[in-house]
């Protein structure tokens, strides 16, 4: 168990609906991370996973932080951190380092695969929210603010993560302490996929990383990880 | 007709074997371009060679590189460093301005006391060995550098665009670039004379390894063979 931490497990049901096999092999290996750490599942559909909750929104990236703002309210430990459903964990991710309490965290150790293409891990020098780590209370504070100041919803065009300078200025929001740049011994693994929210990832109109190897310590090759996919 | 010349450092202290395959990774990567080899013994490597002149130290290294940058003659230089492993978009993919001094940032570090892992941080630093720069710029700044301190203090003698504030100098125009493929640079015993000892060798096998860590990678693949070249 993970001192102090609850997990947010975010899912909008779709790989559970179109790729099961991938979404089972993924919760064995955020279970295996995580031990028992207690777990908030977000999800479209039902899910026995953890305390479940039914996400009431529309398919947007504001209602993601809503979503997250709701598990948060029903965590009870100190901190939490983010899990998305396309996202493989290894236990450093949850472990390797704390934040401040007025502060959140992204580890920079993030991994990307994409399920077309040639399969080759990939880091991208950008903050992303499967990354988080953060104080529950100074989280739910920002996300707060944020829905203080717009009630009915965040502009699409510049919602984004917790901590994001560009984003909270554009959102009109106080900027939040952000700490990007410290990483996990072991690298997390995005998968890009499909059924993903994104709209570049479903038209793979995403680059490559600049930095890429096809196998890491830990993971293996990526082609092995990519065949949970099929 | 490139216009570009490398310069090409070696203190002529690693392995023989690892050398030679350097040498001729090297020469593959530089599409034929001139190669200046700063050496300190004589070589037949590339098109001319500076045999070095001064003692070893960090000072000197940067005395030999003006020396090189001087006999060249195209608008461009780039360092190639003996114990790294360049491919050619590292040279030429990537072209600063005339007066800019650009570092490419993919690098990634073998070392050869530990496991065979490739690994690297996604830290913006500033390598010799991976400089592309105009040569008149490197040539004023280094000029401007010597003019002053005829032996610079070495905490602040170090890379072009690092110090010039420290040293009261004009600053550089610098820039990082990232290749397509990475460069490779080998963590090893052999540097110079000052540090080989038993005390820097137990310290510097102590240096931990970055980061984001691979077994194999793009074009240069796993690390076994470097690293049983470098014994």
């Amino acid at each position: 168990m993970i001192e102090q931490m609850t997990v947010i497990y975010l899912t909008a049901s779709m790989l559970e609906k179109h790729k099961p096999h991938f979404a089972a092999y993924q919760k064995e290996v955020l279970l295996e991370a995580i031990k028992d750490t207690p777990i908030i599942s977000v999800s479209r559909e039902p899910l026995n996973f953890g305390h479940n909750i039914l996400d009431d929104g529309k398919k947007c990236t504001d209602n993601i932080y809503r979503q997250m703002l709701r598990a948060c309210k029903v965590a009870e430990t100190k901190y939490v951190a983010v899990a998305e459903d396309d996202c493989l964990y290894h236990e450093f991710h949850f472990t390797f380092r704390r934040p401040c309490d007025n502060e959140v965290l992204y580890d920079r150790n993030r991994a990307t695969l994409f399920t077309w293409g040639i399969p080759v891990y990939h880091w991208r020098n950008r903050l992303s929210n499967a990354a988080l780590i953060a104080p529950r209370e100074y989280l739910i504070d920002a996300l707060e603010e944020r829905y203080t100041k717009w009630p009915d919803g965040c502009p699409e065009n510049r919602v984004g993560e917790v901590g994001r300078g560009m984003v909270e200025r554009n959102l009109g929001v106080g900027l939040r302490n952000c700490c990007d740049t410290h990483a996990a011994k072991v690298a997390f693994i995005q998968v890009n996929h499909d059924w993903a929210s994104e709209e570049r990832q479903r038209k793979h109109r995403k680059s490559y990383g600049e930095i890429q190897a096809y196998d890491i310590p830990y993971w293996g090759r990526a082609e092995e990880i990519l065949k949970h996919f099929r | 007709m490139s216009n570009l010349t490398i310069l090409y450092l070696t203190a002529n202290r690693v392995p023989e074997k690892w050398h030679s395959y350097q040498m001729d990774v090297l020469l593959t990567a530089s599409n034929g371009c001139e190669i200046i080899t700063i050496s300190r013994e004589p070589m037949k490597f590339g098109d001319k060679n500076i045999i070095q002149d001064g003692g070893l130290g960090v000072n000197n290294i940067y005395r030999q590189i003006l020396r090189g940058a001087k006999l060249a003659t195209t608008p461009f230089i780039a360092i190639a460093e003996d114990d790294c492993l360049y491919a050619s978009d590292h040279f030429f993919a990537f072209t600063p301005q005339i007066d800019e001094i650009a570092y490419n940032q993919y690098r990634w570090n073998l070392y050869t006391w530990a496991k065979p892992i490739y690994s690297m941080e996604k830290k913006q630093s500033y390598i010799n060995a991976f400089m592309v720069g105009g040569r008149l710029a490197v040539i004023k700044s280094l000029e401007e550098r010597f003019d002053k301190y005829p032996l610079v203090p070495v905490e602040h003698c170090n890379e072009i665009g690092k110090s010039e504030k420290y040293l009261g100098l004009t600053p550089a125009k610098t820039l990082p670039f990232w290749s397509y493929n990475g460069v490779i640079q080998i963590d090893h015993d052999y540097f110079t004379n000052e540090n080989t000892g038993k005390e820097a060798i137990e310290h510097r096998h102590k240096k931990q390894m970055k980061r984001i860590q691979a077994y194999t990678i793009p074009y240069w693949e796993s690390p076994d063979k470097y690293l049983k070249l470098f014994v």
